[in-house]
């Protein structure tokens, strides 16, 4: 029951074609020293994916693996992914996932797409805090009630995608990707499982 | 040749006697001014490049077959590196075993090597019950040393020492020698509990890296018939770390199928105290445990069920 990642996104509005990333946080002490690296530049090129393909005022559910990203596309340009494993409660995620933006804009109201830097340490604290769900507070739990809009559950990544993309071409294409990262997920589609070596 | 250089490299590495935490796959070149290059070896994580590693693995088999022609220190260097590429190789491990058994390796460093295997293949079996002959062979050395050190008293000659600071009351031992016999025991009591500590949080992260990892819940399991006053340390494992681990693991039902481990364990050990207050607040404990627990009650079930074919109507809920 871990989130692996949170990542806080400005997307839609003023002039702006990709997601930017506004702030993140990372909780991958439980990956071997070399995946670390790997790890981190999956999440963030995930979330990346995920963002672009989530409408607005919608909330997604992505199955990769064992492990579920939970994105929310706010109305307010705002935009925040987490990837947790298959165990975390979704409520909870969503819960975090307001709770990130909404402290965002407490500091930052009105600013954005002014200021260059966001300086947003909240971010790290709140993963930390939320890593144990039980431990979080119940009332602000019961509060952040969903609203009408229900959660879309997708079985894989490959679902988000238009038609005609394939995970492949944006992995080649990607920046955010080291070469690092994309040996691997070639090699690992090779075996067609996890790299055996790895 | 470049698994030849990248053998010896890693031959350098192992004598220099630096520490060694992880072991790794790389992707991208290491520069040509490292010190270890082509290997990457920095703050103990070493990796090597993986266009290298087939060609390392097929250099060190090349060797292993001659194996008859080397000599005893070449060839515990080379099963080293041959594990550290495939940790599945048992002829390897094998060997390595006859050298333990012949006193040639250290057995605790030997479990440190076999933590860095473990981190990265943590599902290996034939890893997990070369752990458990290394720990044997561990306790069975320190127990030497305790003998060894209280036998050259010259008035101990015919003391067997137990772990448990059982002294013989018949010697005629001075109150400096009894001491001196204590504090060797009660040191031993220390290393076999720091030794045992690091074994449970072995096991609780290889749990960790692949759920639900047989290997490793019942080498937790067989860790409790070394300690000698299991009872307190059970009863904080039940009711502290497991509970933590459950909450945090819920699909992993082999960490329920440890807690139930961890019941009978207590029950068994109460038995053998025979005291009935402290048999009530367990049982309280136990149906407390059960209740929150919605798979344990359910194993529980099929238990009885199972028990009651057989005919038997099972220690556990009889005496309750």
């Amino acid at each position: 029951m871990k989130i692996l990642s949170l990542c806080l996104y400005q997307w839609r509005g003023n002039n702006i074609t990709e997601p930017k990333l506004l702030a993140s946080a990372f909780e991958l002490s439980s990956f071997g020293f070399f995946k670390r690296k790997a790890v981190q530049e999956w999440c963030v090129f995930i979330s990346d994916t995920l963002v672009k393909r989530t409408n607005e005022s919608q909330r997604q559910s992505v199955k990769e693996n064992n492990y579920l990203c939970h994105v929310h596309n706010r109305f307010d340009n705002l935009a925040c992914v987490a990837v947790c494993d298959s165990e975390y409660t979704p409520r909870v995620a969503f819960a975090l996932l307001n709770k990130v933006m909404d402290d965002f804009n407490e500091i930052y109201e009105n600013k954005l797409g002014k200021l260059e830097e966001y300086p947003f340490e909240q971010i790290g604290q709140l993963l930390t805090k939320f890593q144990d769900p039980n431990q979080v507070d119940k009332l602000s739990k019961i509060q952040r009630t969903l609203d009408e809009t229900t959660i879309v559950l997708q079985d894989t990544i490959e679902k988000v995608l238009e038609r005609g993309e394939k995970l492949e071409n944006l992995v080649d294409r990607s920046e955010v990707l080291s070469m690092q990262s994309k040996q691997f997920y070639k090699t690992a589609k090779k075996h067609n499982s996890c790299c055996i070596i790895c | 040749m470049e698994g030849e250089r990248i053998y010896t490299k890693l031959q350098q590495i192992f004598n220099s006697g630096q520490k060694i935490k992880e072991f790794g796959v790389i992707f991208e070149h290491v520069s040509v001014n490292s010190e270890y290059y082509p290997l990457f070896f920095e703050e103990g994580n070493l990796g090597v490049h993986y266009q290298n590693i087939l060609s390392l693995l097929q250099f060190s088999l090349c060797l292993f077959n001659q194996r008859s022609t080397l000599s005893e220190k070449e060839i515990l260097i080379l099963t080293k590196i041959l594990l550290l590429v495939n940790p599945g190789f048992v002829t390897a491990l094998n060997k390595r075993r006859t050298y333990l058994y012949n006193g040639s390796i250290n057995p605790e460093k030997e479990l440190d090597y076999l933590d860095i295997l473990l981190a990265r293949h943590p599902k290996i079996q034939e890893l997990w019950i070369y752990r458990f002959d290394i720990l044997e062979e561990y306790f069975k050395q320190n127990k030497n040393q305790i003998n060894n050190i209280n036998n050259k008293n010259p008035n101990n000659n015919n003391n067997n020492k137990k772990e448990n600071n059982n002294v013989n009351s018949n010697s005629n031992s001075s109150s400096n020698n009894n001491n001196k016999e204590e504090n060797n025991n009660n040191k031993n009591n220390k290393e076999i509990n720091e030794r045992l500590e690091k074994e449970f949080s072995i096991c609780s992260k290889c749990a960790d890296i692949y759920p639900r990892n047989y290997y490793a819940w019942t080498y937790r399991i067989k860790l409790w018939k070394h300690l000698s006053d299991p009872l307190s340390l059970l009863l904080e494992e039940l009711n502290v770390t497991m509970k933590q681990f459950v909450k945090k693991h819920l699909s992993d039902y082999s960490a329920l199928n440890y807690r139930q481990f961890l019941l009978k364990e207590i029950e068994t050990q109460l038995k053998k105290k025979k005291k009935k207050k402290k048999k009530k607040n367990n049982k309280m404990k136990y149906w407390i445990c059960i209740s929150k627990n919605y798979y344990l009650f359910r194993i529980c079930n099929q238990i009885t069920l199972g028990l009651s074919r057989l005919g038997n109507t099972g220690n556990l809920f009889s005496n309750l």
